[in-house]
């Protein structure tokens, strides 16, 4: 008994010969890519979360403060707006984002020459942030091609850019460039769904909205929540487009317009005074990092359904 | 993820620096001569005030841009320096953000044996004790000519050039100030009769106003109008104080609300462009050299960035603001120039060039090319910058106070976005004083 599930055991670990051989070579093959996600990923990320709680100016030797950088956060009102400004692309600009997006991959499945006007929506995704910074600065300025085209049909000029407003510019941008990147993810996922559904419902007598509502929508929930958790990893991101559009001459943008990742800039190398507070600026990263991954954790949680298999 | 990448690179510099302090501590000690040394070469006897290690070559990190007047002008110096001494000069063209590149290899020995920026960015090396004591330099004669580089930089710059030890840590070959830039073709007499009180200003923004013109250009971000306002009616100190006054009470004095209503006046009387709100200081600067405003605050570099711009017969000039309820006139004035790292292993090689660039054949440059001023007296200012030059040679006060230092976190925080709320007309005068009582105690609580 002992030396047949023993024998069973060996089997289970040893498998066959091609499953030994792969074994074999599974360390050298992940070795080299572990040791350089480690030593570029893992030991910084690990080196950061040391580093909020100390006193550094990425210069001299870092001093031991214990929570004192993160009880800062919580009363520089910098931090709040960079943080609360994060929340608004996250879920204002997001919600907006995906309903537009739905909508536009709706209209285009039923359009002709889809694929035309998808890559000119797509367009903006792939041309630098700078680039498209300078390009809404000449769209929104106060001669700018907006102002232009309300002028010749008698009206305006509207004070686009006027800084109680900026910050809704830049949501509107951050719309505009990501738009054909995620109808790009949704039509790609709706294209997956059989057209004989369609076709049978439409037989049923539903319409279009109940065939949204029972088929696209379901049918295409894995790919939804995948690019929900693409987005929420985005938008932490987001930061050379505010720098070029807010920012001017070296300077930064004022805190108002701070996102998480521009209040690491801020207060480490940015602007023409830098301040060089790393400790605070980690502090700042490891706050919006942990705030990212509950916003994923839950976002997985929301999204999963039962994989439909096609 | 932005987060991690941050986290990232923040770690890998904390990497670098690491590696380096546990490799290479000898070296950066080694090295250090290039500091020390000049210092006790000042008082030896040594003719030339460096300390000679013998260096066949250097390294300068510049923060020009190679197609930059300035870098043309230094460019060529380097040429004949070369050309004069045998000593090779590596150029490396880095942009404003050199100082942020330089950081993590002072520990080891600098990557660069000369870098340059404003006596602000340099400020940030200073403050880490990684700066060259220069006066052993500044008891150098000039190559070629009779005076030392102490005393062709006029004394009453030398305390801004110092640092906190009285030694001085940067060599400047530009000096920047700020003025209220016209086209004197329009206003002939303005230079001759400046306005002397805050009534005058304004009789000359209703006189352009009557030209048809709109009185001033100001971008939507602009400090400029708030800031000098403030120091023409507090006086500089007085600035100082509404950052380092940790009780706030500072704000309180009734001077500040009223340099605040001048600005808001401004505004509400309509002397400020229309749709000014939204734009940056190119535009503003664009438009009035276009001949759309009169007048537009801002500093010594207008001239060169504006002539693109401007209108045929445009000439440049600028007046200085008039005394307000302090009766300073002080001039504010800023600097560009050289500093040799602590660690750098040429440093001999680049003060020599530091006292070769200073020559006027070399420095000349700076203001017949680059349309900029230099510290040099017996150097003439470009036609455009004339005026400012006179006015820098009464009492001068750091730019801004040196609050853009001093206080980076503070004017970039509390400071900045108020005066822009304040002049984009978000906050009246009262709420920009009860904003900056309220932010600045907040500040200093959150800084505790």
């Amino acid at each position: 008994m002992t030396s047949t599930t023993l024998g069973a055991r060996q089997r289970r670990v040893q498998g066959s010969p091609l499953a030994r051989r792969r074994r074999r070579v599974f360390g050298p093959f992940v070795a080299p890519a572990l040791i350089l996600y480690t030593v570029l990923f893992m030991v910084p990320t690990g080196y950061s979360f040391y580093a909020s709680f100390t006193t550094w100016d990425g210069f001299s030797d870092p001093r031991w403060k214990g929570t004192f950088n993160y009880q800062h956060l919580t009363r520089d009102p910098a931090f709040k707006d960079a943080f609360f400004n994060t929340l608004k692309l996250l879920f204002g600009c997001g919600i907006f984002l995906f309903v537009l997006s739905f909508g536009f991959m709706l209209l285009l499945r039923e359009m002709k020459g889809r694929r035309f006007v998808q890559g000119f929506i797509f367009l903006p995704h792939i041309v630098s942030g700078v680039a498209l910074a300078a390009f809404w600065g000449f769209l929104l300025s106060h001669d700018g091609m907006a102002n232009k085209a309300l002028h010749s049909v008698g009206a305006g000029p509207v004070d686009w850019l006027k800084p109680e407003w900026q910050f809704k510019a830049i949501l509107a941008a951050i719309v505009w460039i990501n738009v054909g990147y995620y109808v790009t993810i949704l039509m790609a996922g709706v294209d997956r769904i059989p057209p004989y559904y369609y076709e049978e419902a439409k037989l049923a007598g539903t319409n279009a909205w109940q065939r949204f509502r029972h088929i696209t929508l379901p049918m295409s929930w894995d790919v939804i929540g995948t690019a929900a958790v693409l987005w929420t990893i985005g938008t932490v991101k987001i930061f050379e487009f505010i720098l070029a559009f807010s920012g001017s001459q070296g300077n930064l943008p004022t805190t108002n317009q701070w996102t998480s990742a521009l209040y690491v800039y801020g207060e480490t190398i940015g602007g023409t005074s830098p301040i060089y507070d790393f400790g605070r600026a980690c502090a700042g990263a490891v706050v919006t990092l942990v705030a990212v991954v509950l916003v994923v954790v839950v976002l997985r949680r929301a999204t999963s359904r039962d994989r439909l298999e096609l | 993820m932005q987060t991690s990448t941050n986290a990232y690179r923040a770690g890998l510099i904390a990497a670098a620096v690491a590696v380096a302090a546990a490799g290479l501590t000898a070296c950066g000690s080694a090295d250090k001569p290039g500091g020390s040394a000049s210092t006790s070469a000042a008082g030896a006897a040594a003719p030339t005030g460096i300390a000679d290690k013998g260096s066949k070559e250097f390294t300068y990190w510049s923060m020009w841009q190679q197609n930059e007047p300035q870098a043309k002008v230094i460019k060529k110096a380097a040429d004949d320096f070369t050309a004069a001494t045998g000593i090779k000069v590596n150029i490396q063209w880095q942009g404003r953000d050199v100082i942020t590149k330089l950081t993590p290899t002072l520990k080891t020995g600098a990557a660069a044996d000369l870098v340059d920026q404003s006596v602000n960015a340099l400020g940030a090396l200073v403050a880490k004790d990684a700066t060259s004591d220069l006066s052993g330099l500044y008891a150098t004669k000039v190559t070629g000519e009779d005076k030392t580089i102490g005393e062709v930089i006029p004394d009453s710059y030398k305390s801004f050039l110092n640092d906190k030890n009285g030694k001085p840590f940067i060599a400047p070959y530009e000096v920047s100030s700020e003025g209220l830039w016209y086209d004197a073709a329009k206003f002939p007499d303005l230079a001759a009769n400046p306005p002397k009180t805050w009534g005058d200003l304004i009789k000359l923004f209703d006189d352009a106003k009557a030209k048809g013109m709109a009185p001033v250009a100001v971008p939507g971000d602009d400090k400029y109008w708030v800031l000098l306002t403030l120091q023409r009616t507090l006086g500089t100190d007085g600035l100082k104080k509404l950052a380092s006054d940790k009780t706030g009470a500072a704000w309180d004095d009734p001077k500040v609300l009223a340099a605040a209503q001048k600005v808001q006046d401004l505004r509400d009387k309509g002397y400020f462009i229309k749709g000014y709100e939204s734009s940056k200081s190119i535009d503003e600067e664009g438009n009035w050299a276009k001949g759309q405003a009169a007048f537009y605050l801002s500093g010594t570099w207008v001239p060169s960035e504006a002539a693109p711009n401007a209108t045929p017969g445009f000439t440049f000039d600028s007046i200085q603001l008039p005394a307000l309820d302090s009766d300073n006139t002080d001039t504010g004035i800023n600097f560009f120039g050289f500093a040799v790292p602590k660690t750098a292993s040429h440093s001999d090689a680049a003060e020599k060039f530091i006292s070769f660039f200073m020559k006027k054949e070399e420095l000349s440059g700076i203001a017949t090319q680059a349309v900029n001023l230099t510290p040099r007296t017996d150097i003439d200012p470009p036609a455009q910058l004339a005026s400012i030059s006179k006015a820098l040679t009464g009492t001068v006060y750091a730019d801004q106070g040196h609050l853009s230092v001093d206080y980076a976190d503070w004017t970039n925080k509390m400071l900045n976005p108020e005066m822009i709320r304040l002049v984009t007309g978000q906050d009246s005068a009262a709420k920009f004083v009860a904003n900056g009582k309220q932010g600045t105690v907040d500040y200093w609580k959150s800084a505790s």
